[in-house]
């Protein structure tokens, strides 16, 4: 599902951000990656989002090579993947109801399919009563949860959250958590990229660690032995 | 594309256009100046090519007949013309019709040429149409090869300097349209860029969510189109204005065989291509600025 073969990213300016890193994902496995920043965890989201191109390896996503895509197969890729930033991302000047629904008129799916689709992934998020208020209005708890609503609402086979609890209260960022585990038990692979430890461990998900770029811990766990 | 994102776009190109207010109101300006250009351009060289056709459809060499030629001879000259290549008409003029003329346009004055039936010194003659005026030369000396022609009027030169005249016009105002179009293809990509960079951020967001360059572009180029074809629509106004009054003006020169168009006449091929260029120049301006600064 996730596989990155041998991977290492060496950016212009010299720094390697990763050194010949090699894990695979499941289908359908709920997997966090951890470590201190600047350790190699975004780069590992950039280059699944195809922001960036491997230096040496393949990262294959659902049998996608994806370092080999053409700029014209980027957006088809894309959506297959469902996307959680720490920052939201939510178009600033569309209703709740209109953000999600974007993400399905992207796809170019049809008004009765975002119709029966928006309220569903809405309802399943806790947010049916805000479908008509600006981002804006929204506490960051709410506006993750839209995001979370965005991401599912076209059933990706992955997710990828990178550092979606960051703005986050650590109450409030529990509770997505949460909501990402149960799209994980509807068989979305989930690829949570993070640094709260405390959720981390109360999780007790496979937890993948990285440290100057290299992989330094793969199991199913806490955060580290330590903690 | 399904209606609902053809209704997507457009929407989003109309709020974009809207909400920017004094940046389209600058494109729709320019863009304006460069169609009214255009279409003076235009119904400039319509009305030249409908002038020359007229002065060529109007066109005679009038061919006068040597003095003691019998009158028989006269006659069989007419068949003898007609069958040169190129010659579409031949009138006989006699000597007298010749003076009668000349009289008519003497009018008050006409009592100086007094006398002259008596010993009419005018010449018998054809006036002769022709099919192409370019191959008049071949045929005025096919016709010179007849005895008993004295000579020949040809105002061939004349129409060839006021067609050469009107042609360089033609092309110096061509280009003036041509840098006009450039200008307002940079303003237009110019707003686009504003555009874009405001709603940078959106572009992203689009793009990681799956949005091919198509869906990402079509709205901005849908708005260069807007500023495109208002900016067609006004010109087309002011040019209507300025071409009834020009024609009013100029009303007592074109009399007789030669004319030009009227509004009425040119209103659909000029609104047509007004728009046209609208629409083009409204693209490619969005296209530019799409292909440099979306990076889609």
């Amino acid at each position: 599902m996730i596989f990155f073969n041998n991977i290492t990213k060496k950016y212009e300016n010299g720094t390697v951000a990763l050194d010949n890193v090699s894990f695979f994902v499941d289908k359908g496995e709920f997997v966090f990656i951890v470590g201190s920043s600047g350790a190699g965890k975004s780069t590992i989201t950039k280059l699944i989002l195809c922001e960036e191109k491997p230096t040496s390896g393949s990262v294959l996503i659902n049998g996608i090579n994806v370092g080999g895509l053409k700029q014209k197969e980027m957006p088809y890729y894309r959506r297959q993947l469902g996307m959680v930033f720490q920052d939201f991302r939510l178009l600033p000047n569309k209703s709740v109801y209109d953000n999600i629904a974007f993400a399905m008129q992207v796809r170019g799916a049809s008004t009765k399919e975002i119709r029966r689709s928006v309220p569903n992934v809405l309802s399943m998020v806790g947010l049916s009563s805000k479908a008509r208020v600006r981002p804006n209005q929204l506490s960051g708890g709410e506006q993750q949860r839209v995001s979370l609503a965005r991401a599912m609402v076209n059933n990706p086979p992955v997710l990828i959250a990178d550092e979606p609890t960051g703005n986050l209260d650590p109450s409030t960022a529990y509770d997505i958590m949460r909501l990402l585990e149960d799209i994980n038990k509807k068989g979305t692979t989930v690829l949570a990229v993070t640094h709260a430890r405390d959720i981390v461990n109360k999780m007790k998900k496979r937890v993948i660690e990285i440290d100057n770029g290299s992989i330094i811990r793969d199991e199913v766990g806490g955060y580290s032995n330590e903690s | 594309m399904n209606l609902n994102s053809f209704k997507y776009f457009v929407n989003e190109g109309v709020k974009s256009f809207l909400k920017n207010g004094l940046m389209s109101i600058a494109s729709v300006i320019t863009i304006m100046l460069c169609l009214i250009m255009f279409g003076i351009y235009v119904l400039f060289a319509a009305n030249l090519n409908y002038v020359a056709r007229q002065v060529e459809e109007n066109y005679e060499i009038q061919v006068f007949i040597k003095d003691g030629t019998s009158s028989s001879r006269t006659a069989q000259l007419a068949d003898i013309l007609i069958a040169i290549p190129n010659v579409n008409k031949v009138v006989f003029v006699s000597k007298k019709e010749a003076l009668d003329s000349w009289k008519a346009q003497f009018g008050e004055n006409s009592e100086i040429l007094e006398g002259l039936e008596l010993d009419n010194p005018l010449r018998d003659s054809y006036k002769i149409t022709v099919d192409s005026l370019s191959l008049v030369d071949e045929t005025v000396s096919k016709i010179n090869e007849i005895e008993e022609i004295a000579n020949i009027k040809n105002n061939k030169d004349t129409i060839e300097k006021l067609i050469s005249v009107t042609s360089v016009v033609k092309t110096v105002s061509f280009w003036i349209m041509v840098v006009f179009a450039l200008v307002s293809i940079f303003i237009i990509s110019n707003a686009i860029r504003i555009t874009i960079f405001a709603r940078r951020r959106e572009v992203n967001i689009m793009k990681f969510i799956g949005a091919t360059d198509w869906f990402i572009s079509l709205p901005f180029m849908i708005e260069g189109i807007i500023i495109g074809i208002i900016g067609a629509l006004f010109s087309v106004a002011v040019l209507s204005q300025v071409y009834i009054r020009f024609l009013n003006l100029v009303g007592d020169v074109f009399t007789g065989s030669i004319s030009l168009y009227t509004f009425g006449a040119v209103a659909g091929i000029l609104t047509a291509s007004l728009a046209g260029m609208g629409t083009v120049i409204g693209a490619l301006g969005s296209l530019i600025s799409l292909r440099r600064h979306l990076h889609v």
